[in-house]
């Protein structure tokens, strides 16, 4: 084979299996970031989080101008110019054969209820890509994320909070690593700086890390002792919802090449 | 920014009372995160005040590392060069880079050859931008695997003829992967190994260089070693040859 030949073999080869690994945790994690965001800051612009969402949909392309992708991903979901009631018929033609482009062929692949929590999030961001009305949409995200989050991780999210569950998936990096976790380093997620005073200088060791503001606990006398029974039942249920939703490499369906 | 500060303590403001209401008036309260009241430290401002002699003025806080700049402070295949080792490619030669991340060593030595590049990177994340990279450069072939996976690498490299090796993965078997990786290469090739010590073990990283060449004696001849301060701290550059 020519140099060429197998440039471009290894190049298609390596795309393929990256978008093997791209997973569906990473919506998940777009949307607790925004809502953690908008908790976090009195009126903040949203233009790297759009370019987080245009790279994963199109992780190939060489746009890195944060206002050209905005321009860009409004006309992708067919949000541009929506004004006039003669246009609106051949916009939703457009815009139809337009969520068809979404699902690229490199990147991740959206479905029709994600296509339209993101055209949700990107309709009510002005043109300098705040949010119009910060409190009302943050809710209304929020119960987009529940909706999700119990798509993808239905044992789990009956354990904690959908958005607390995010919080966790968001910090570690991903699903497949919060899998490969025992149980007693998800009760001290959120908790390193504590955890390593008490290894460094012999403080007292933190009983539970991001978990403490779920329901239960807080309602709990001995919160250190229910801490350590809700990270026992997440590292099993997280370990369940991944093999049955997310991991769709199987050993049976690896073609040989 | 200059201000006027009334020198008249019991001047009254329009509440009637005598205390100094600089801050609260323009910048919100004492306490607030307004742009004015950065230059007030206590409770009143001192930023016109020139009674003190000089004039306060805000200034931006310095960092406390300095940002280094350049590419010797990422990549150490190029510290080797520039020290005139013997690690400069030659104008054909095939390489086989484990460990590539993002690609900066890569950019850079892609200039020196026209040869092929076989890039190995396993995290996703990374691999994206060396997929970018590779649309951009003529001759670098992207490869998303585990090192450690031989028969991958086999299948990726089609039986091309390798002339350098070049390993450089944090990870606990740092030494096992490439002793691996060396049955892929002939005995004319060379071998250039960049240890990470502080990935191994937490001890001296000159005890951890003792240890890792005992275990490579047996599979090859060390030829030089060289360490990379002060651009990469506790790392070294290894020169092999096979036996």
């Amino acid at each position: 084979m020519n140099n060429k030949q197998i440039i471009e073999w290894n190049i298609s080869r390596s795309k393929e299996k990256i978008k093997s690994q791209i997973l569906k945790d990473r919506i998940i994690i777009f949307f607790t970031r925004i809502v953690e965001d908008a908790g976090k800051y009195q009126n903040p612009n949203f233009y790297g989080r759009v370019k987080e969402l245009y790279r994963l949909i199109y992780p190939y392309s060489e746009l890195e101008d944060p206002k050209e992708i905005f321009i860009k991903i409004k006309k992708t979901f067919g949000l541009q110019g929506f004004s006039g009631c003669s246009e609106i018929r051949t916009l939703v033609r457009i815009s139809d054969t337009r969520n068809s482009d979404l699902k690229s062929k490199d990147g991740l692949v959206l479905d029709n209820e994600e296509i339209e929590a993101v055209k949700l999030f990107i309709k009510n961001l002005d043109s300098e890509c705040k949010l119009k009305n910060k409190m009302v949409i943050k809710k209304e995200i929020e119960a987009i994320l529940g909706k999700l989050v119990v798509k993808y991780l239905p044992n789990s999210s009956k354990i904690i909070e959908p958005y607390l569950l995010g919080k966790l998936i968001s910090s570690v990096g991903g699903i497949s690593k919060l899998y490969r976790k025992p149980a007693s380093t998800i009760q001290l997620i959120g908790a390193e700086k504590a955890l390593f005073r008490h290894m460094a200088k012999g403080k007292d060791c933190p009983k539970y890390g991001l978990i403490y503001y779920s329901r239960r606990i807080l309602k709990a006398e001995n919160k250190g002792k229910e801490a350590r029974k809700i990270a026992n039942q997440l590292a099993l249920n997280v370990r369940i919802d991944y093999f049955r939703n997310f991991n769709s490499q199987k050993t049976s369906e690896i073609p040989d090449f | 920014m200059e201000r006027r500060i009334s020198r008249n303590k019991f001047s009254k403001n329009r509440f009637g009372s005598n205390r100094r209401t600089i801050g609260r008036f323009k910048g919100g309260g004492r306490n607030s995160r307004s742009s004015e009241n950065r230059f007030s430290k206590g409770r009143v401002n001192k930023a016109g005040n020139q009674r003190y002699g000089k004039q306060q003025t805000w200034k931006k806080p310095k960092r406390k590392f300095k940002k280094k700049k350049g590419i010797e402070f990422k990549s150490k295949w190029v510290v080797a060069i520039n020290r005139n080792l013997d690690v400069m490619p030659g104008k054909k030669d095939n390489i086989l880079y484990l460990g590539a991340s993002t690609g900066t060593t890569i950019r850079y030595i892609s200039n020196l050859t026209e040869g092929l590049i076989f890039a190995v990177e396993n995290s996703p994340d990374m691999a994206l931008n060396l997929v970018r990279l590779a649309g951009r450069k003529k001759n670098i072939a992207p490869v998303f695997c585990d090192a450690r996976d031989i028969e991958s690498l086999k299948k990726a490299m089609f039986n091309t003829k390798i002339n350098i090796l070049f390993q450089d993965i944090p990870s606990l078997d740092q030494a096992e992967i490439l002793i691996k990786a060396s049955s892929l290469v002939d005995k004319d090739s060379k071998i250039f190994f960049s240890l990470k010590t502080q990935s191994i073990s937490q001890q001296e990283p000159g005890k951890t260089l003792k240890e890792v060449e005992e275990k490579l004696k047996k599979h090859f001849k060390i030829l030089h070693v060289e360490n990379l301060e002060p651009y990469h701290k506790k790392h070294y550059f290894l020169i092999l040859g096979k036996m």
